[in-house]
């Protein structure tokens, strides 16, 4: 289907596409392009898939498709510049790069009980491997995508060595709120995927390890006494609880939201 | 909605009385507590965090990074780009001082560079260790049969392949560790013509450990040494013929 593009649409895109870029640039990561490119970009391409019948006009889902698109053309540049043979361009790129890297590296870290020193190791180390693997890129697009592929691959393998070396806490004894917590609310969503996941474990003993340690506030020598164990066998129950719940796929399908 | 030391204290009484089964049900008679206590939300968050494997957890927080939710860092490091310069421009290997080449032309690797492949008991996995920074992008997954004759002769496990091309000596070795189980190992070595990209026939191959010495000649380019204890080893590789005739490339490896 071609649309003709009317001022009105014209002028609506340009004003949500300055809109996505704002919102896009407070992002860490982000800041490559300058405003005012980013934004003549994003419009220019918007404009494109308006007369090709793809873009919507509606509010909402406007920004959703160009915020959609905006990351698209974002990757495409970076993706240029990290091959460019500009050095200030290459490495303004890289720096940028490696911040919206390291935000989801320090995350993850984070929650594996490791110092942040550790996110700055393995985003480093993924900024080398990524300048290796440029070339094999087939759809700068996806560059983003393709770098929080090879950060999480950089970030397991460093995470499981200081695991083996004890330079990580165990998480669950993990006092740090800061670092634990959701900025948004749990949604109710996530405690069905939970209490389902637990209700499916094999040994109901192992559950309840986990959910008076947690939310009762029991030590493991009153864990014990309700189920008749040991303090050492209390902790090996829930460790077992914790590798199964890791091991049930339903339950990871439902938390990373690979059913939407 | 009771507060959260009234829950916890229904809670513990559910399970001292009525144990487990009892503590289960309150619990999830409870479910609206749950979701609306900030103490039972940040319990949870942190559960739903240990209960995901790394995978799924990468997966989690690219999602949630899509809508701008995952905690902040207190800062932004600055990143290192010379270490993002391609390898062309290091060099990875160099001529042997006289003394340690004894009148010949031999190439090793460079000081910076030492090669340790973990070799895991249990996992049928082997993988390089504490390669420099700048070398290590280097390193694949041995995700296909990379020395055939490796995997006809037992077991073989993950493994990895690190090239190491010598562009002033025209060749590039590439080595490949595929675990064989019981800490074992088998090492590949391939040679090529670095300008042509042919393998290089007939090289010989030789490998020396403190206890012996195995001599391979390469056949499509490849030589194999099966199933290897952890040791230090030296690989020797003399061509035969063509442009790289009468030189010798050294390198150790030490498997752990």
């Amino acid at each position: 289907m071609v649309r003709e593009l009317t001022a009105n649409a014209q002028i609506e895109i340009e004003r949500a596409s300055r809109q996505v870029v704002r919102a896009l640039r407070n992002r860490p990561g982000y800041g490559f392009l300058a405003e005012e490119v980013f934004a003549a970009e994003l419009s220019a391409r918007g404009c494109q898939e308006y007369g090709a019948g793809l873009l919507p006009l509606a509010s909402e889902a406007l920004v959703g498709h160009l915020t959609r698109l905006a990351k698209n053309v974002y990757a495409v540049a970076l993706y240029q510049a990290c091959q460019s043979l500009d050095r200030d361009e290459q490495g303004r790129a890289y720096q940028e790069l490696g911040c919206y890297l390291y935000r989801v590296a320090y995350n993850f870290v984070k929650t594996k009980g490791c110092s942040s020193d550790l996110a700055e190791a393995c985003t480093q180390e993924a900024l080398a491997r990524l300048h290796q693997s440029l070339d094999h890129i087939e759809q700068p697009g996806g560059f983003l995508s393709y770098a929080l592929t090879t950060l999480n691959r950089e970030c397991a393998r460093a995470v499981q060595d200081a695991v083996r070396r004890g330079e990580c806490g165990d998480v669950s004894e993990t006092t740090d709120e800061e670092a634990l917590s959701f900025s948004a609310p749990i949604s109710r969503a996530v405690l069905d995927c939970l209490l389902e996941a637990m209700a499916r474990l094999s040994n109901k003993d192992w559950r309840m390890a986990l959910i008076l340690e947690r939310f009762a506030g029991f030590d493991d020598g009153e864990t014990a006494l309700v189920l008749g164990t040991t303090k050492g066998n209390v902790q090996v129950m829930r460790h077992r609880a914790l590798h199964n719940l890791r091991e049930d796929e339903a339950l990871a399908e439902c938390l990373t939201g690979g059913d939407e | 909605m009771p507060s959260h030391d009234d829950f916890a204290r229904t809670l513990s009484e559910a399970a001292r009385r009525g144990g487990a089964a009892r503590a289960w049900q309150t619990l999830r008679d409870e479910r609206d507590h749950l979701a609306e206590c900030a103490m039972c939300q940040r319990e949870i968050t942190r559960l739903a965090r240990a209960a995901l494997s790394d995978e799924a957890l990468f997966r989690a927080l690219a999602r949630i990074e899509d809508v701008y939710q995952l905690d902040e860092p207190p800062a932004y490091p600055h990143f290192e780009l010379d270490r993002i310069a391609p390898p062309a421009q290091r060099a990875l290997w160099r001529s042997a001082s006289p003394a340690e080449g004894a009148g010949r032309f031999v190439r090793q690797l460079a000081g910076d560079v030492e090669l340790r492949v973990k070799v895991y008991r249990r996992k049928m996995e082997a993988s390089f260790r504490g390669l420099t920074d700048w070398l290590s992008a280097s390193v694949t997954p041995a995700h296909t049969p990379v020395f055939v004759p490796a995997r006809r002769s037992g077991k073989t496990g993950k493994g990895e392949v690190l090239s190491l091309p010598d562009r002033e000596g025209n060749l590039s070795i590439t080595l490949a560790v595929e675990a064989a189980g019981q800490g074992k190992a088998h090492l590949g070595v391939e040679v090529r013509d670095l300008n042509t990209d042919q393998p290089i026939e007939r090289a010989q191959v030789s490998l020396r450990y403190a206890r012996g010495a195995e001599v391979i000649h390469t056949q499509g380019g490849k030589a194999t040494f099966v199933g290897l204890e952890p040791a230090e080893y030296t690989i020797e590789v003399k061509p035969a013929r063509g442009a790289q005739a009468g030189r010798v490339w050294q390198l150790t490896i030490t498997l752990e």
